[in-house]
């Protein structure tokens, strides 16, 4: 934390290498959220810079009430509730794609495919607030109190929603 | 279905292995005998195993001279929107622009159509416009003649207006008189004779 407001303060001064360590040091973390919120690259790489550049214009008004890392996850899932939005349903592999000439894995792995393929398809029809919680929690390995900060609700809110987001998530695929 | 919430919020750092000895116990014995929460915990495994496909060094390489391109762009983006940002937020209210521009055409109408108050007539008006020349100014471009004909004209005009005032305050008077002394009595009328011809007496003596 003191080392992020240290290169914050750097940027803020017009130090370029501050800067530079700063998206360095942030980028793969969110690319990553952002690919599991959208299932492809384009648009996971367009989000990222669209929040590595919303951040650093507002930078000056970060108040540090969270992390560094707490706030930039914040913008970029606005960022990506956007995409969400302007797509109308998040696209996603047929099951149906899966080819067997193209995977010459052991049957065990191919149901294995079949089985996360299905968990992405239910991941993708969980509402909103309980597929970024379940993801931040499950894929991103967040506390709940950094999850309900990131999702600005309350830490029974947040449990709640991871709750009811992997109560579905079971049922599809029980 | 289990409703166990600690041994559930315990599943996914169970996964990640951040439980203490005590803890990974309490886990373990309950999945032993728990089927909703071990498919619970496949979920959490499978969905926490789904890597992320590597964009690769060049993308990463090519980020942070993108990302600082793009923040110095919109940077230069909005200085040059400064000025039309701030029109854009004084002008942004229709209905403050909708009623500005009425109340400004209301009281231009109202300058144009109201009432102008007429110039009350008084006889000192009427007397200076009738001494006076319609234009004052070209008096003094009138000869020794034309003034000598403009001093006539004006006293027999002054002659004509003040025998015209005596008359009419004289008549005023005598009929105030008339009428008072037809109001007094036979006593009031023999007193009023007395006061006269003593003062008579007294002009004449």
């Amino acid at each position: 934390m003191d080392e992020d407001l240290d290169l914050i303060n750097r940027t803020l001064a017009g130090e370029r290498a501050a800067f530079n360590e700063l998206v360095v040091k942030y980028q793969k973390p969110l690319y990553s959220l952002l690919f599991r919120m959208v299932s492809n690259h384009d648009d996971a790489a367009d989000l990222l810079q669209k929040t590595l550049v919303k951040a650093f214009i507002g930078l000056g008004s970060f108040q540090q009430r969270s992390s560094f890392k707490t706030w930039l996850y914040q913008i970029s899932i606005n960022l990506a509730k956007n995409v969400y939005r302007d797509r109308g349903k998040a696209t996603y592999v047929s099951i149906d794609d899966v080819s067997l000439s193209r995977d010459p894995r052991t049957l065990d792995a191919l149901i294995k495919k079949e089985d996360r393929l299905l968990l992405r398809k239910a991941l993708i029809g969980l509402p909103e607030k309980q597929r970024h919680t379940v993801m931040l929690r499950v894929q991103e390995g967040k506390k709940f109190e950094e999850i309900a900060e990131i999702m600005g609700c309350s830490l029974g809110t947040a449990k709640a929603n991871y709750h009811h987001g992997v109560q579905k998530l079971k049922t599809l695929m029980g | 279905m289990c409703n166990d919430t600690i041994i559930k919020e315990l599943l996914a750092p169970y996964l990640e292995q951040k439980l203490d000895k005590p803890e990974q116990g309490l886990v373990e014995n309950h999945l032993a005998s728990c089927e909703d929460c071990r498919l619970e915990l496949s979920c959490i495994s499978m969905m926490a195993e789904e890597r992320v496909p590597d964009p690769g060094d060049a993308f990463w390489a090519a980020i942070p001279g993108r990302v600082y391109r793009a923040v110095q762009e919109q940077q230069r983006v909005n200085k040059n929107l400064g000025i039309a940002w701030l029109l854009e937020r004084i002008s942004l209210p229709r209905w403050a622009v909708v009623s500005a521009t009425t109340a400004t055409v209301l009281m231009l109408s109202w300058f144009v159509v109201r009432p102008v108050p007429e110039k009350a007539p008084s006889q000192g008006y009427e007397l200076a416009d009738a001494i006076m020349p319609a234009d004052s100014g070209r008096v003094a471009d009138l000869n020794q003649d034309e003034l000598m004909t403009l001093d006539t004209w004006a006293v027999a005009a002054l002659a004509s207006i003040a025998k015209e005032a005596d008359q009419a305050i004289g008549s005023v008077l005598d009929a105030d008189i008339y009428e008072d002394v037809a109001e007094l009595d036979a006593g009031e009328g023999e007193q009023l004779l007395k006061m006269i011809d003593q003062r008579t007496k007294e002009v004449s003596s």
